[in-house]
């Protein structure tokens, strides 16, 4: 069933304070940017007028003896009404900037318990969203209508900087290489799968 | 007691710090907190960590957390859990 087109977004919050806000953030990413590249978090745009931030984040992916970088996610932030809303991120393809889903999970551990994938499909939007509080697709879930993004804001939830790191530890640091499954049964030939391999969080940054 | 100047990236905003090699890191949690604006957060609601993503425990000392001159610490809120 094709969606139907998204309804015109209301002004709530005049542009210049959203912009003022997001002008903030992307100065402070400025002052940190030498770090931020380190960690593979690269600046592909910051747009005041459109309250747009979009960041690739890189990863090393050992290929035999080679570390090849590999843009484990992209993504895009928008900041309309910020912040009396919530950032609204997508994923995206950084040539063109449309949207698509990335190539790795968004893995994590809720008190220590089994690791599982925070990437989901949003049931409105119909596309991957991080179930993270902070992110406008979380809490317009109907399962997170509850947890309102007021009681998230004050803890820096939307900033620019948290939601990288909390992507950067689920989808990028975890990367460790590349997997290759080779399938053969009877009558139904070979099949050869190949795939980005993510691993322990806790154990890859012991070895930090 | 040997200083250190440290900076500390609180959710983005760099704060720079000092410390002495046998201070806690909670003390520097609060410290950078109280700076940011932000003295009344608990200092569990956050996690500090290193460039390369490594958690540290805030009981540890300055020099046990192996922290050196001119270091860049990150200060985030800890994620709720979704689902």
């Amino acid at each position: 069933m094709p969606l139907a087109e998204p309804a015109p977004t209301p002004l709530l919050v005049p542009l210049r304070v959203s912009r003022a806000k997001l002008k903030a953030e992307l100065d402070n990413w400025a002052a940190n940017a030498q770090a931020y590249r380190r960690r593979g978090w690269i600046l592909l745009d910051g747009n005041l007028d459109d309250l747009r931030v979009e960041v690739g984040f890189v990863s090393l992916v050992a290929l035999g003896e080679q570390q090849i970088p590999f843009l484990s996610a992209a993504v895009r932030l928008t900041y309309e009404n910020y912040d009396l809303w919530p950032p609204s991120l997508t994923f995206i393809e950084p040539r063109s900037g449309n949207p698509a889903p990335p190539p790795v999970q968004a893995i994590e551990r809720v008190d220590g318990g089994e690791p599982r994938n925070a990437l989901l499909l949003h049931p409105v939007t119909r596309r991957p969203f991080l179930c993270l509080p902070g992110l406008r697709e979380y809490h317009s879930h109907p399962q997170h209508s509850g947890d309102d993004w007021l009681l998230h804001r004050a803890e820096g939830a939307g900033r620019v900087a948290v939601i990288c790191d909390r992507i950067w530890r689920r989808m990028v640091l975890n990367v460790v290489g590349v997997q290759m499954n080779l399938l053969s049964v009877p009558g139904m030939g070979v099949q050869l799968n190949i795939g980005i391999a993510q691993g322990d969080l806790n154990a890859q940054v012991q070895q930090a | 007691m040997k200083s250190i100047d440290v900076v500390v990236v609180v959710s983005g905003v760099p704060r720079p710090a000092t410390v002495t090699e046998n201070e806690k890191l909670h003390k520097l949690v609060k410290e950078v907190l109280r700076a940011s604006g932000d003295s009344g957060r608990e200092i569990g609601e956050f996690e500090l960590r290193t460039e390369g993503g490594a958690l540290l425990a805030l009981d540890l000392t300055v020099h046990e957390a192996g922290i050196s001159e001119g270091q860049t610490l990150f200060l985030n809120p800890r994620a709720g859990a979704g689902g």
